[in-house]
């Protein structure tokens, strides 16, 4: 379902195929996409921002496409890298708009819209590990992002990373103890 | 700093996490009594509602494509150009570029301005205009037409309606010259053709009660329509208000020539 975007197809892509070209976005747009969301997060309840940033992201992927050379790197860390760049300007206009006008509502605050109660349940523990995400080294929380959200594999996160493969699963273990550790000690104040 | 950092790599905790993050990414991890898993699994559900929305990667691709092999190094000067390039490219086959076609509303129409950047709406407008003269002086009708209705879609996707209005009245001044007995189009409503604003049909009266305004508070007929009438004659054109001319967009979205024909 995720990565493993065929080396042909790429080719096909970066020769201009529409066939290829739109195979290929129809691959990348879901990971690319909940990389966004899980970058940008939810503002007012919903994803709008971030889809709006990952469509963005689809289009300046595919512009950047004629000018991508395979050099041994997975495709992934070429369109995700192009990603991050979208995210962090999307971060940078955010924290200049948030400058220049103070915020009515805070975007963490708990959304109040009631729903099922599964839903709710499963909206909180995303929610929760949002916050989680937010406590951990921006290395750690990337490559949990890239590897979750993104659903990406260790070898393409080291190739947008750039690390080892090896260090890339030794850090996430490591995120994951830490984010284990941080879920023990916020649980009873959330239960509460 | 951290608590974990430097303690020893315990290989097989590495592997089982590795294998863990693979499977929440694909769906197929129990949450077990980990509450980070069941956190995980949350968060990837949550992030992937919606996310295989396809409905707007076809306007994607053709946008993307369309945005023509003049490369992405430096996208700003180089978008408007190669837009430009796909319109001349357009007019000169009578092909249109499909993503073109998405107007304000439109799904697309995001997609289309951000490839098609107003500059280049107002440049390809203008080169429609440009090659409609050539059309007409050339003596072929039909094309100039056809280019002056294309350079109507583009200036319907100009933003800044000073822009907008200046091109509508060149558009509007070289159909009148055009004699084919068709009445024009909707755009070319009289008020927007030369004379500014004071429209003789529609113009309120000035509410100011003191001011010694205008008398003409009623509708003069005499002067109504500064161009040819149409030849239809109960077809004479409806007196509209001169607010709404500067925005002819959602007249003519996909309106090659006007609905009514010559009786």
């Amino acid at each position: 379902m995720t990565s493993a975007i065929p080396p042909e197809l790429v080719s096909r892509a970066v020769r201009r195929d529409p066939a290829a070209t739109a195979a290929l976005l129809t691959a990348l747009r879901p990971g690319l996409v909940r990389y966004c969301r899980a970058r940008l997060g939810p503002v007012s309840g919903a994803y709008a921002t971030a889809d709006d940033v990952a469509q963005e992201v689809c289009l300046a992927v595919l512009r950047a496409l004629p000018g991508y050379r395979d050099q041994g790197l997975p495709f992934t860390a070429f369109a995700y890298r192009i990603a991050a760049n979208k995210v962090a300007d999307a971060q940078r206009a955010a924290v200049r708009a948030a400058t220049a006008t103070p915020p009515d509502a805070l975007p963490d605050q708990p959304d109040g819209t009631p729903g099922p109660e599964q839903q709710a349940l499963s909206a909180d523990l995303a929610r929760r590990l949002s916050a989680l995400l937010a406590r951990l080294p921006d290395t750690q929380r990337d490559i949990v992002v890239l590897r979750v959200a993104a659903g990406l594999s260790a070898d393409e996160v080291a190739a947008i990373v750039g690390m080892t493969a090896a260090a890339v699963r030794v850090a996430q273990s490591r995120a994951l103890a830490r984010l284990r550790t941080l879920a023990g000690q916020s649980l009873p104040e959330v239960a509460a | 700093m951290s608590d974990v950092a430097n303690e020893p790599v315990d290989l097989a905790r590495v592997a089982a996490d590795d294998a863990l993050l693979s499977a929440v990414a694909r769906g197929t991890a129990t949450p077990g009594d980990d509450d980070v898993t069941a956190m995980l699994l949350a968060w990837r559900a949550d992030l992937d509602e919606g996310a295989d929305d396809v409905s707007r990667n076809a306007a994607l691709v053709t946008a993307a494509l369309a945005d023509g092999a003049a490369v992405p190094r430096r996208p700003r000067r180089r978008i408007g150009l190669a837009a430009a390039v796909v319109a001349a490219a357009a007019l000169a086959t009578g092909v249109l570029v499909g993503s073109d076609h998405a107007g304000p509303g439109d799904p697309l129409w995001p997609v289309t301005r951000v490839v098609h950047p107003q500059r280049s709406e107002v440049r390809a407008a203008e080169h429609a205009i440009s090659q409609a003269h050539v059309a007409t002086a050339g003596g072929d009708q039909e094309q100039a037409r056809r280019l002056l209705d294309q350079a109507q879609q583009h200036i319907a996707r100009i933003e800044d309606p000073a822009v907008a209005d200046r091109l509508i009245g060149e558009v509007t001044t070289l159909l009148q010259t055009l004699t084919d007995p068709l009445p024009l189009p909707p755009i070319a409503v009289p008020g927007l053709t030369g004379q500014p604003t004071a429209g003789p049909t529609g113009a309120p009266p000035p509410p100011g009660p003191g001011k010694g305004g205008a008398p003409s508070a009623k509708p003069t007929p005499g002067d109504a329509t500064p161009g040819s009438p149409p030849p239809g004659g109960g077809l004479l054109p409806l007196p509209l208000p001169t607010e709404l001319p500067p925005l002819p967009t959602p007249l003519l979205p996909d309106l090659p020539l006007p609905p009514v024909l010559p009786g």
